[in-house]
């Protein structure tokens, strides 16, 4: 109940950052232009590149820093925000140092003739395992012509005639002899279907047991003892034959790798001449030429020969098999810096674990599957190894075990390259071990400071293998210098990217979206890619109005289609807010009601829209109930900003009176969740207003967050804020008394679209900047708060002193009320 | 010119003669291909040496062997290993005459391979295998077929390696007789077959005849290119020389009576090649 006349609003002197609180702001104040002074050119293109980027000292330091610390770990997270340019900063950099740095070796895998299963690598000087490789191949063709022609020489058929000669001699002499004693006693030698035996002849014919038989007993007896005698020696040849089978292999071994040693001398002499400075080619060519000499017979056997009496085979499969034989002989090289300028800068777009430290691959080979080492791939670290390598870290983490993989590399100092059903242990077959390859590398990844917390916090490994953070800005400050650099890197742009060049009100107007984007009129978004997109865009735009050059207007085309593009949802808001069927007023007035104002965000686009705030007291015991945390709606940000408000009751109103008050708060027509303190100033008016029983002008709108004290803080959106309730404004009709109340340390990021400046201009539309609950009470309702005096008293007719009141009669029914109670036992 | 003889062709019907002792392999082999090249009839004779089984009946009988040494050798024991044998026989030449596809016949008889062939001969052309199976890597014991040479009527080809060679085919010509002739006819035969080049060696007195061209064309009666006509060596011992410089895979030896056996399997040892006689 109000008892006293409204006290009058003393004038408010301007605020000492240059504009009145408590007033309208001057449209001045509303949106910082770039002035032509700051850009001094009639066209972009005028201007040199940007080397680099703007305001990233920080970051480019921290890389330029890891790149010179040869220490273990002193790998690189590059944290910062989608689109400022991270991977081009860094990649500029890393190929600048790069290419002053030495070219890294090659890398090969050769067969390991001991055992093929743990292929070997060799290190050779950058472009030289191709050579290698290549040499290789040469030699085996040249061994395939030669080797036959060696052994069709005559002399290796006479030394080889003579081996069989030697041998078949003496089988000969030692059977015949057999043989001879055998017919001298009149017994022959007969070959039986599995071996020897002796038989009593009568005219070179075997005796059949009937003539056997009818030979006097003293005569078989003879012929058997005869037998038996023979048969002891042939036995004693028989088991001399394995003894000669392996001297004869013997002889025709040595024999064969002596002509294979002769043959072969001087091609692998050759290689070794060429590889004289490489000890480990050496030691593998001295290898390749044992395994020549003992399997000379691959090179012997025509390709495509069927196997002895064995039908012929189809082409195809004679040619695998033929080209199989010589694999051995080949040189894998996984990592070929033929050709390379300095260290290598290498960017894995999907970082697995088979991306990074290689794969082991397999052919399908008569309906098994086979590997050999010249089936090993490398992976990104081979590729990167002596230079650097640029991840993705949520690709990373995303990707099969690439993370754990590359950890591994990194600490053991090596890549080995194993499937991964080896490394999970899941295959229990046999396949390579390839010789792990010494690691040198710097890894930078680059991802979001989330995941960089997240490995920093939860990743025990993380912080020995990342010592080096190079943490990239979203924002830079809008200085005279900044805002030209700004303009250079829009000039850069537009050459790399082939577009038409700006002019200067362009330019000046790209960098107002920037400063918009970045919410601040004093800060600049580092987001290049918004910048790409508006250039783009804005390109297009000029293109189709035929223009050579990039105005204004086409930016200003550009911003509005993007807006326009995106705002399905807000203008639908604004239409059924223009409807009534979202009920805001803006105009009239109403106690314990006020506009506030939200911000709601859809994928890249974030908008405001006024929400209506109400506010009921009632006699209760303090309590000030938000009915959003009540349904589970607010946030416990939201919830801390209405304790607030009963903590800033109290601090005022609570020292001489107990505040016997209940009162709601609650946003109308509000079905989703509620989060942030940016309305506790709102909530604040609406309960002041609803105690004071003072109507709020329903022609404001109002954010803010407001402490203990009264004193109101700065929120974020504030741009989107007011054009959210600006819009609301022209849907329901403008009056030229509605405005939006923020807090003064928000007018800073004040850049307002052009329409709200220009109403501004016209006194349709007005910003108002506060520091106190007071000022903006004055503002909402048009009477004075009053100041209290040294014992806590408001003047009378100041909104204080009405609130006073009307919690000292809320008490004083508290106390008559508990009294009724007392003698009936009801509690107070 | 004369008249083409009215008994050619020589080659009608090829007989593969097969045993346990002796590399049956390559015979079958070259027996396909030659009654594919001919279009000759092809049967296969594998013969259960009657003596192996005397053998096995007497009682004292061992036989050593290379993996087991000593042991007793029964009748059963070598009645299972002749069918085993037989049955490997069949089997390859049903697969080798798939290969040249020509129909076969096969069949196995027990007895005296010399007997058996004496009776088999002068149907065509006998081939059997010239390599006793080996004892070991070196010493193979002389295979039976030789020992029938001599008791062989007609053509007989004993067979050192089955697979098709390149060589040519040299006929040492003794005569203008019968059998030379039908030596020639065979031989040009066999060298038509296989594409192979054929060279017709003879004694110098022979070779002086004026009209050998002439008998050898009437031989071979245009049906096949004409060969080439040498003066063979005087001494036995120049023969092996002149054979490797013909790069000889087949040697058709006529009068046999005049060739000691012990040389003709030098030369089956020494340059690999075929030996081709014909009585």
């Amino acid at each position: 109940m109000n008892d006293q006349p409204p006290a009058r609003i003393a004038a408010t002197p301007p605020d000492s950052r240059g504009f009145p609180l408590g007033r309208a702001l001057p449209a001045s104040s509303l949106y910082r232009s770039c002035t032509a002074a700051e850009l001094p050119f009639e066209l972009c293109s005028e201007l040199p590149d940007m080397p680099g980027l703007v305001g990233q000292e920080r970051a480019t330091e921290a890389v330029n820093f890891a790149m010179r610390v040869r220490g273990k770990g002193y790998n690189v997270y590059a944290l910062g925000a989608s689109g400022t340019g991270r991977h081009t900063l860094i990649e500029g950099l890393l190929r600048s140092r790069a290419a002053s740095e030495p070219t890294p070796p090659d890398w090969c895998y050769v067969n390991n003739f001991d055992d093929p299963q743990q292929p070997r690598c060799l290190r050779l000087p950058a472009g030289r395992g191709a050579m290698l490789a290549a040499a290789m191949k040469r030699l085996v063709e040249d061994l395939r012509a030669a080797l036959p022609a060696a052994f069709e020489r005559d002399d290796y058929r006479a030394r080889r005639d003579a081996v069989e000669h030697q041998f078949k001699e003496r089988s000969d002499e030692a059977f015949g002899g057999v043989q001879r004693h055998a017919e001298a006693h009149n017994i022959a030698l007969m070959r039986t279907p599995t071996g020897l035996a002796l038989a009593p002849t009568r005219d070179s014919r075997v005796l059949n047991p009937d003539q056997f038989n009818e030979l006097p007993a003293a005569e078989r007896e003879r012929i058997q003892h005869e037998i038996e005698a023979i048969q002891g020696e042939l036995e004693a040849t028989m088991r001399q034959v394995p003894l000669w089978e392996r001297e004869h292999r013997e002889a025709v071994q040595m024999l064969d790798r002596e002509t294979t040693g002769y043959a072969i001398a001087h091609f692998i002499d050759e290689l070794r001449h060429d590889y004289r400075d490489l000890p480990e080619v050496g030691r593998h060519l001295d290898a390749v030429e044992h395994d020549i000499k003992e399997n000379v017979g691959d090179f012997l056997t025509p390709p495509g020969a069927a196997p002895e009496g064995g039908p012929p085979m189809p082409a195809p499969v004679a040619r695998d098999i033929a080209d199989a034989r010589f694999r051995r002989y080949q040189v894998n090289v996984i990592v070929d810096n033929a050709g390379g300028q300095g260290a290598p800068v290498v960017y894995e777009d999907n970082p697995t674990h088979q991306t990074l430290v290689g794969r082991v691959e397999h052919l399908a080979r008569f309906g098994a599957l086979v590997t050999d080492f010249n089936l090993l791939v490398g992976g990104a670290l081979h590729r990167a190894n002596g230079g650097y390598l640029l991840l993705d870290a949520e690709k990373l983490l995303a990707g099969n075990y690439g993370w754990a993989s590359l950890k591994r590399a990194l600490a053991a100092g090596q890549i080995r390259i194993e499937s991964l059903e080896q490394l999970l242990s899941m295959a229990s077959t046999v396949s390579l071990q390839p010789d792990p390859i010494p690691l040198e590398v710097k890894v930078v990844l680059i991802g979001p400071p989330t995941v960089y917390y997240l490995l920093s916090a939860q990743d025990g490994d993380f912080a020995d293998l990342f010592k080096i953070a190079a943490d990239f800005d979203d924002r830079v400050a809008r200085t005279p210098e900044t805002t030209m650099l700004y303009a250079r890197l829009i000039c850069g742009m537009t050459r790399r990217e082939k577009l038409r060049p700006l002019d200067r009100a362009a330019v000046a107007r790209v960098i107002e979206r920037a400063a918009r984007l970045a919410g601040d009129a004093d800060k600049l978004s580092a987001s290049l890619r918004d910048f790409r997109n508006l250039l783009h865009e804005s390109d297009q735009f000029a293109a189709d109005s035929g223009k050579d050059v990039i105005g204004a207007a086409e930016v200003e085309a550009a911003i509005d289609a993007q807006m326009w593009r995106a705002d399905r949802v807000y203008r639908h808001l604004q239409e059924e807010i223009g409807r009534h069927t979202i009920r805001i007023e803006t105009d009239g007035e109403h106690v314990g009601q006020v506009n506030g104002l939200s911000v709601i965000s859809l994928g890249t686009q974030s908008f405001g829209t006024p929400t209506r705030i109400t506010a009921r007291v009632r006699l209760g015991r303090g309590e000030v109930v938000d009915i959003e945390r009540e349904v589970e709606l607010g946030g416990p940000i939201h919830s801390k900003g209405v304790l607030i408000l009963s903590g800033f009751l109290g601090g005022r109103f609570g020292q001489n009176r107990p505040l016997s008050l209940n009162a709601s708060l609650v946003f109308e027509q509000s079905y989703g969740g509620v989060e942030g303190d940016s309305a506790s100033a709102a909530e604040l008016f609406a309960l002041l207003s609803a105690l004071a029983e003072a109507p709020i002008r329903q022609s404001f709108a109002v954010t803010g967050s407001v402490d203990q004290r009264g004193q109101i803080q700065a929120i974020g959106g504030v741009n989107e804020k007011i054009e959210g309730f600006f819009d609301s404004c022209r849907m329901t009709g403008f009056t030229g008394r509605q405005g939006v109340i923020i807090p003064a340390s928000n007018v800073r990021h004040l850049m307002l679209r052009r329409d709200i400046l220009a109403a501004a201009e016209e006194g349709k539309f007005a910003v108002y900047a506060i520091d106190t609950v007071d000022q903006g009470l004055e503002l909402l309702t048009g009477t004075a708060a009053g100041e209290a005096d040294g014992d806590g008293n408001y003047p009378p007719g100041t909104l204080n002193h009405r609130i006073g009141a009307r919690l000292d009669r809320f008490a004083a029914q508290a106390v008559a009320l508990a009294r009724l109670a007392a003698p009936a036992g009801i509690p107070p | 010119m004369t008249d083409a003889p009215a008994d050619a062709p020589v080659i009608g019907h090829i007989l593969v003669s097969l045993d346990a002792a002796s590399e049956s392999r390559p015979a079958i082999e070259t027996a396909a291909r030659l009654a594919a090249d001919a279009g000759a009839s092809l049967g296969g004779l594998f013969i259960e040496d009657e003596e192996l089984l005397h053998l096995a009946d007497l009682p004292f009988t061992r036989h050593i062997t290379l993996g087991t040494g000593t042991e007793p050798l029964s009748r059963h024991q070598v009645e299972r290993h002749l069918r085993s044998a037989a049955d490997r026989a069949g089997r390859e030449l049903a697969a080798a005459a798939e290969r040249h596809r020509v129909g076969y016949t096969f069949r196995v008889v027990r007895g005296s391979s010399a007997d058996l062939l004496a009776g088999a001969a002068g149907h065509g052309l006998v081939v059997a295998g010239g390599l006793g199976r080996p004892i070991g890597r070196h010493f193979r014991l002389e295979c039976r077929w030789w020992s029938s040479l001599d008791a062989a009527q007609g053509a007989f080809l004993l067979v050192r390696h089955g697979r098709r060679t390149q060589g040519t085919v040299a006929v040492l010509l003794p005569d203008q007789g019968p059998a030379s002739a039908r030596l020639l006819r065979a031989a040009a035969q066999i060298a038509a077959g296989g594409n192979r080049a054929l060279t017709v060696l003879c004694p110098p007195s022979l070779a002086a005849e004026s009209g050998l061209q002439v008998w050898i064309a009437e031989q071979l009666g245009g049906a096949a290119a004409a060969p080439r006509v040498a003066v063979a060596p005087v001494e036995p011992d120049e023969l092996p020389a002149r054979m490797a410089q013909l790069n000889c895979h087949l040697l058709a030896v006529g009068g046999l009576d005049a060739w000691g056996g012990r040389q003709l399997r030098q030369f089956f040892d020494r340059f690999a090649c075929d030996i081709l006689t014909v009585r």
